[in-house]
């Protein structure tokens, strides 16, 4: 019996192995398909009116493409999708669209094995197709059914980060198979033209998906400099092979330089954070290994939603893993790079890896930590525990290779069903991921909420007096829970002044939650949630005014509006509050002139000013402001709204506490 | 809007009057030849489908979707005959491309317009014919049957809209460009050649000698206009190019109606992309004669010589408004066929890179037909084309001239008036005040609003010999005096003033003829048949015999009880009759006065 045969005996295991992956991926994701819509679910799906759409006019799926705030490009191939998820339900049902996201899970599961199956063909790695083969589906499987991508699958909206990675996935498969072609044979002009106008347009619907998508040709580099090396019709072309190694290194560069020469450039993007660049950059060290972790050793225990608790390196030293870590990674990639010829696939995985994290672990002042940022750079890591987990073993004479591949496919199965598990209701999610990251703001925030939500849908759940005591009494717990980690976090604050204004106001005397917020708000750096947060305790001010005296919340709105003086979202919430109070339209319009001339291209100061100007019957306005609203409305989204002006009556926007 | 109004608006009840139907379709001056192709479809389509402006664009909206069939059989059977790889994709998804145009929008969406739409329907007929007469020809056949039906087409084309002649050269330029008089066996066929460019050089000749020859008149039919006839061809060259962009990357927030704004170019560097726009297309002549030189290069220069003959009479040396998106709708195709022919020789270089082109192209089709939908948005609720016409062209005179009317129509009079006064303030042509004065008044009379009697005296104290220069703006206040739009609206004291201004003993003013004919509608319905008669009679210096204006002065001078006067207008009316000048609407007006 030969080596292979060991290995594989009939090439119909495989796909029998294959199949039985795919099925298991299904059968585990599925019970996560209940899970609930949270975060940027809400902005970007639930509450965005134009992605509600009928599906009946193009017009609709039009402005549905263009309707996420998220990044430049707006990402319309990602919203397109989700339209086409409410226009198929008639509404936002969480099973539909997470069982989309699904089935983009295993389609990018069966490009990936395509994938690797070209790669360790290219790389000559097996000792032939059985053991490559049995490789790639194994690397695909762990992709698959790894318990880190959950909160990708399960988390609607990074549908937008699976299409950008289903796109770029593509891009290289396609790569590959030319490539591979023109390393024996070379290519004439016409191919080389054709392959790549087939992957710019893959790298357009993959960015179209999410900015990230963009990371194609780099990635292509990746592959070009770790597997061809610049090898074209069987000859080693030098200049090819410079060119490779010139491209893969040129943004790295191109970065460095800005930073050097002029580092406000990337600085002022974090004016709006609570972390430097610097700070950001040298956390960024420890979060990659933190990931690289996650990846080869699935402690489920350390994954979660949130990971605000993770510290910032606030300087080498400090703490003193920072400069473990930013030693760590010249070490890998030195290391990878010395082994390239014998273990190509180490530096193609590091690279990957490194490549892939670029763009949303560097640089650009997003939040620290994600899981999801790890989606597709995780996948040649992947391929590289495979290769770990099958070739020692085919060395053997006697071995079983289907013993280590079936055990680690079985653990992860394991480890994914108990973490979809946890995924499949919000109270379970939350209370985990509390439990996992005690200190974490966010994680409290998130059970706490949840445990609120449970208490005032407790009649629809059933729950009996006490239960529904319970519920509220632990949701107050956890906000205070999340007070005490971060005594900075405006939400904290505000969650408690509203829970004891409403359900517990024999606590009021005892600590006055809005004195400390109005502290807090002197020297805070506001933080988008912390908007949000604002948002809710003016709903609060407004909805229930005996809650507090207008001097207060004047206090309140002066202090803020003195700190950010052109913030539109200050103008929004004085002008809720006073037209709560019934402030007339002369104290009301120049709120909405002044957030209109702050932020022109934000829409609800126009619907508010028409909204005024109607009650004033002044038409010669309405039709100026509608005129403004249509000019800067540059992507025509809110075209059928201002249409309707003219036919329907101006509805004000209500006050809403969620 | 604008030309519905004296071109689609003006057919009457025809479920009550179906006999007049012949006067509508014969009856239309918009261009020497009555366009009775055109007008007959508006007739046909009231008759049948009834008087609705939804029906009217519907109407359209189908012909635009044949017409775009018959671009992407036209491209089917040019591509088949090069032949392209994947000819049949490539004609369809280009003629998608034309279709889905958002700068045809204008075209399909204005009713008025289906008569460039018609037009162009029987020109790529025209085409379509020719192209399977030639295939015939090719196979030594020679159709008389479709060589009559390209003519048949072409005659049609031009009864629909008098522009259509420019499918002649460009039939013409097919044969001499695409099909390069190969027969049988490649072999080319002598006569056609000779033919061909026998006719073109022709056709060059004698515009040329036109040009020379008729340059002092055509210079001087530029008096009406605010700019030369040097100054129109010198601004042709920018808008041109604009065409050339908004069709091909189109900028949907400037489109529109209006263009009135449009900056004069008053010499090669004022503005200096005027030069620019010169030597462009200097260029692209030397270009066109290079390319002349080799078969693909020929292929090539059909797209670009197709776009530049279609524009060849709207965008040259007649007095007409500067600049029109409709006027694209025939000459666009010639742009999408040179996207074609540049695929094609891509193709041909490199045959690999047929598929992902023909994806780019798609995606490129599915781009035009999202920011056609936006754009159809807009057309699809008045208020809003209102509004993106001053966003986008906040210094034309017309968009702003419609905020005013539409801002007193909802009773907002101060907003109207300011309205008036940037429209007065940005007119290119240069608006008199009396205009000015007459559109705030009208725009009083719509808002319901008081009108001090100063404001009426002071018409006309500006400008004395010649104080009104719009007939429409006229017109329509006094359309708004008969339908009794604004009751507390002193008609009397306005139509006094007018008296004052044109009737005066001594230094009248002067006006155009169709301005006293308003006034004497006006004289008519307050019964003050005098001076109806004296505004006639000035309208008839102009017009004597205008079937109209005899048929109104009987009227007065019936009511009046001149007896002998009457029979004289009655007799010169019989005379009118007898030669077939008079409809049959005016018919039924004359025989009432014959019955008495």
């Amino acid at each position: 019996m030969t080596g292979s045969k060991a290995i594989v005996r009939k090439p119909i295991r495989l796909r029998i192995l294959a199949g039985l992956v795919l099925l298991a991926a299904l059968f585990i994701y599925l019970p996560g398909l209940s899970g609930p819509l949270f975060f940027d679910d809400m902005p970007a799906l639930t509450a965005n009116e134009f992605v509600h759409i009928t599906g009946s006019s193009f017009d609709e799926w039009r402005v549905a493409a263009f309707s996420s705030g998220s990044g430049p490009l707006r990402r319309p191939i990602a919203m397109l999708s989700f339209a086409a998820n409410y226009a198929l339900a008639g509404e936002f049902s969480t099973a539909g669209l997470k069982a989309v996201n699904l089935a983009i899970h295993l389609v990018i599961a069966v490009l990936l094995y395509l994938l690797f199956r070209s790669i360790l063909t290219a790389l000559a790695i097996g000792r032939d197709s059985s053991t490559s083969d049995l490789i790639a589906v194994t690397a695909a499987a762990i992709w698959l059914l790894h318990p880190l991508h959950v909160s990708t699958v399960l988390y609607a909206v990074q549908r937008m980060a699976q299409l950008a990675a289903l796109f770029v996935v593509a891009g290289l498969w396609v790569f590959m198979r030319y490539r591979q072609r023109w390393f024996d044979q070379g290519a004439p002009a016409g191919e080389v033209l054709a392959a790549s106008l087939w992957l710019l347009l893959l790298t357009t619907l993959a960015a179209l998906s999410k900015e990230s998508g963009a990371l194609l040709p780099w990635l292509i580099i990746v592959l070009e400099v770790c597997i061809y090396r610049g090898v074209w019709a069987g000859r080693s072309i030098t200049w090819l092979r410079g060119c490779g190694w010139m491209l893969l290194v040129l943004p790295v560069v191109a970065v460095v330089l800005v930073l050097a020469l002029s580092p406000e450039t990337l600085q002022g993007g974090y004016s709006g954070r609570e972390f430097t660049l610097e700070e950001r950059l040298l956390t960024q060290a420890r979060v990659l290994w933190h990931y690289l972790g996650w990846i080869c050793l699935p402690n489920i225990g350390g994954m979660g939603f949130q990971h605000d608790d993770i510290a910032f390196s606030a300087g080498l030293f400090a703490p003193v893993t920072t400069i473990l870590a930013l030693l760590g990674w010249p070490v890998v990639l030195l290391t990878a790079f010395s082994l390239r010829r014998r273990y190509p696939l180490l530096l193609l995985a590091v690279l990957f890896f490194l490549v892939g994290q670029s763009l949303e672990s560097s640089v650009i002042p997003l939040e620290m930590v994600y899981e999801h940022r790890n989606y597709l750079p995780s996948t040649l890591v992947c391929l590289l525990l495979a290769w770990l987990l099958v070739i020692p073993v085919s060395r053997g004479k006697h071995f079983k290779a289907w013993y280590p591949v079936g055990g680690a496919l079985v653990i992860l199965c394991m480890l994914l069903f108990i973490r979809v598990h946890t995924w499949s209701d919000e109270l379970s999610l939350s209370r985990t991921n509390q439990a996992q990251h005690p200190e974490s703001s966010r994680s409290n925030y998130f059970y706490a909420n949840a445990l609120l939500r449970q208490y005032r849908r407790s009649e629809q759940l059933g729950l009996t007096q006490r239960e529904k005591g319970e519920s509220l009494l632990l949701s107050r717990h956890y906000f205070e829970r999340m007070y005490q980690t971060n005594n900075r976090d405006v939400a904290a604050l505000v969650m408690l002044f509203y829970l004891d204004s409403h359900y517990f106001t024999e606590l009021q005397g005892k600590v006055d939650w809005l004195a400390k917020l109005d502290v807090l708000l002197s020297t805070r750096t506001m933080q988008p949630s912390d908007w949000n947060a604002l948002a809710t305790l003016f709903d609060i001010f407004t909805s229930n005014p005996a809650v507090s005296t207008e001097a207060t919340v004047t206090g309140l709105l002066d202090k803020l509006s003195a700190r950010y003086p052109d913030s539109v979202h200050m103008l929004q919430y004085r002008y809720k509050y006073q037209s709560a109070m019934e402030a007339d339209s002369a104290q009301l319009l120049p709120l909405l002139q002044r957030a209109q001339e702050l932020d022109p291209g934000s829409f609800w100061p126009y619907y508010q000013l028409l909204y005024e100007y109607a009650r004033d019957q002044d038409a010669a306005s309405m039709y100026h402001y509608a005129g403004l609203w249509l000019f800067h409305d540059s992507n025509r989204l809110s075209i059928h709204q201002i249409k309707a002006l003219f036919t329907l009556p101006v509805e004000p926007m209500g006050p809403s506490l969620d | 809007m604008l030309d519905d109004a004296t071109s689609v608006a003006v057919i009457g009840d025809l479920q009550k009057h179906p006999e007049r139907a012949w006067d509508y379709v014969t009856g239309d001056r918009s261009g020497p030849l009555g366009r009775p192709v055109a007008m007959a479809s508006f007739v046909l389509e009231k008759l049948f489908l009834g008087d609705s402006l939804k029906t009217s664009k519907s109407v359209n909206i189908l012909l635009h979707l044949f017409n775009g069939a018959l671009v992407m059989g036209l491209f089917w059977l040019l591509f088949r005959q090069v032949p392209v790889p994947g000819y049949r994709w490539l004609a369809v998804v280009l003629g998608a491309a034309w279709l889905l145009s958002p700068f045809l929008v204008s075209t399909v969406l204005y009713v008025v317009q289906r008569m460039a739409m018609l037009s162009a329907t029987f020109m790529l007929f025209a085409c379509l014919f020719y192209v399977f007469w030639r295939e015939k020809l090719s196979r030594q056949e020679f159709s008389v049957t479709l060589l009559a039906l390209v003519l048949a087409s072409i005659l049609l084309a031009l009864f629909a809209k008098e522009n259509a002649i420019v499918v002649i050269p460009v039939l013409l330029l097919l044969e001499a460009l695409w099909f390069q008089f190969t027969g049988a066996n490649n072999q080319p066929i002598r006569w056609l050649k000779l033919t061909t460019l026998g006719l073109i050089a022709l056709g060059v000749l004698g515009v040329s000698i036109m040009l020379v020859a008729d340059y002092e008149d055509l210079a001087a039919a530029f008096g009406r206009r605010y700019f030369s006839l040097d100054e129109r061809l010198l601004t042709q060259t920018r808008i041109v190019w604009d065409y050339v962009r908004q069709l091909l990357a189109p900028e949907v927030f400037r489109m529109g109606l209006y263009h009135d704004d449009v900056v004069v170019s008053t010499s090669l560097f004022q503005p200096v992309s005027t030069l620019y726009a010169v030597l462009a297309w200097l260029a692209v002549a030397v270009l066109l004669l290079a390319l002349a030189f080799s078969r693909w290069g020929r292929y090539l220069a059909l797209g670009v010589t197709w776009f530049l003959v279609g524009h060849s009479i709207e965008s040259t040396v007649f007095p007409l408004e500067l600049y029109f998106e409709h006027r694209n709708y025939f000459p666009g195709i010639g742009l999408f066929l040179l996207l074609g022919v540049m695929f094609a020789a891509l193709v041909r270089q490199w045959p690999q890179i047929k598929a992902p082109l023909l994806v780019y192209l798609a995606c490129y089709v599915l781009w035009l037909a999202s920011l056609t939908s936006s754009q159809v948005q807009v057309w699809s609720s008045h208020p809003l084309i209102i509004l993106n016409h001053v966003n986008a062209h906040p210094d034309s005179f017309r968009a702003n001239a419609d905020m005013a009317e539409q801002l007193a129509s909802l009773g907002q009079l101060e907003a109207a008036q300011e309205y008036s006064a940037r429209a007065f303030a940005v007119s290119v042509a240069g608006e008199r005040s009396g205009d000015h004065d007459i559109r705030d008044l009208a725009l009083a009379c719509i808002a319901n609003s008081p009108v001090t009697p100063i404001e009426i005296e002071r018409l006309g104290t500006e400008n004395r010999g010649r104080p009104f220069g719009s007939v429409v703006t006229l017109q329509t206040m006094v359309r708004l005096l008969q339908d009794g739009a604004c009751p507390d609206f002193d008609r009397l004291r306005f139509a006094n003033r007018m008296t004052e201004i044109f009737l005066a003993d001594e230094s009248p003013a002067t006006a155009s003829a169709n301005i006293y004919l308003g006034l004497a509608l006006l004289e008519n319905t307050l019964n003050r048949w005098e001076y109806a008669l004296a505004y006639i009679d000035l309208f008839q210096r102009s017009a004597p015999e205008n079937a109209q204006g005899l048929l109104m002065k009987l009227h007065f001078v019936t009511a009046l009880g001149k007896v002998d006067a009457a029979d004289a207008v009655r007799s010169q009316l019989m005379q009118l009759q007898d030669e077939g000048k008079l409809t049959v609407g005016e018919q039924q007006t004359l025989s009432l006065y014959l019955e008495n």
